[in-house]
């Protein structure tokens, strides 16, 4: 982050502290639905070790946890489950679309199966079917390295 | 009411009504276990539906087990309304299934202590699992690719 004549000091670096600080303990919350909860589980597994990213417990409760990896399908019974769950979230909170069947509805083309950011918004989106646990540990890298740029646009133009 | 022998195990295809005389004779018969009941939409030929019962009778008392002897039963309930008795007052296992049944084909199921979805949300309007219910569903605020406006009639194919 660069620090502008018009940029105060302190400041920039109290924003620089306070995302530092929440891209080194992000907590995800469990939500397996389906097969790429495999995958996610798969990574807190000592080979794809996440809790050296900084994701070291997976939290059951919605309160204590700020990232909510939706992991599989999701049918529409399921829908305010996840609104309600999201919801009780506190911020910031953050949302990854592992896999295909939660980014776009993957394989089922049917009345049932929703695409998440039909009613969520979903920071990352992870292609697969299931993604790799790699696949998985990447987009966490990717979304620690939104939140230090503090939004989606800054990420975007770094690594392109 | 015809006996027809099917390749793999007998059967017999009959009306709703006759639904429960023809259990009770397979329960007399020594038929002890009900399996699932599932069904069929034949639409656009008819008769439309058609619920097919699968029972098995084995002896847990043998000292060298055999194979089962299956039956199956086939069942028409009428096209507009179809209505049939329920089996879940003779085995728990057909309370699940015809709740199923219901929700994905509306088939009602008279005397069922519960009738209601099981697998589609509670305030669902459709039966997903008929020939004439689109398979993208309809149009929705959470369903954007579904069907706009109401299905062309099927043809015979």
């Amino acid at each position: 982050m660069e620090i502008g004549p018009q940029q105060p000091f302190l400041t920039t670096r109290l924003d620089e502290f306070i995302s530092w600080a929440q891209k080194s303990a992000i907590w995800p919350m469990t939500m397996g639905l389906a097969c790429c909860a495999i995958e996610m589980m798969s990574i807190v597994s000592p080979r794809y070790d996440s809790s050296r990213f900084g994701a070291e417990v997976f939290r059951s409760s919605p309160r204590q946890a700020d990232l909510m990896i939706i992991s599989g399908r999701v049918a529409n019974k399921m829908i305010p489950i996840l609104k309600t769950l999201y919801a009780q979230m506190p911020d910031p909170k953050w949302v990854i679309s592992m896999g295909a069947c939660a980014s776009t509805g993957g394989v089922f083309d049917n009345y049932a199966v929703v695409p998440c950011d039909t009613f969520l918004p979903v920071d990352v989106y992870v292609p697969g079917c299931p993604p790799s646990p790699d696949a998985l540990i990447y987009s966490l890298m990717q979304l620690r390295r939104e939140i230090e740029a503090g939004g989606k646009t800054a990420v975007l133009a770094r690594n392109a | 009411m015809e006996a027809v022998s099917a390749p793999d195990m007998d059967e017999i295809a009959l009306l709703s009504d006759g639904l429960l005389d023809a259990v009770g004779v397979l329960r007399r018969e020594g038929f002890n276990m009900l399996l699932d009941i599932g069904c069929t939409d034949h639409h656009p030929l008819a008769p439309r539906f058609e619920l097919s019962y699968h029972f098995l009778r084995f002896d847990l008392h043998q000292s060298a087990p055999a194979p089962p002897d299956r039956f199956r039963l086939r069942v028409f309930p009428r096209d507009d309304e179809p209505r049939v008795a329920t089996l879940s007052h003779l085995w728990p296992v057909a309370n699940w299934a015809e709740r199923e049944t219901y929700d994905l084909f509306g088939i009602v199921f008279d005397g069922h202590p519960h009738l209601r979805r099981i697998l589609m949300p509670d305030d669902w309007k459709g039966y997903p699992l008929r020939k004439d219910y689109p398979l993208r569903g309809f149009d929705r605020s959470f369903n954007p690719g579904g069907r706009i406006g109401p299905v062309p009639p099927l043809r015979e194919s």
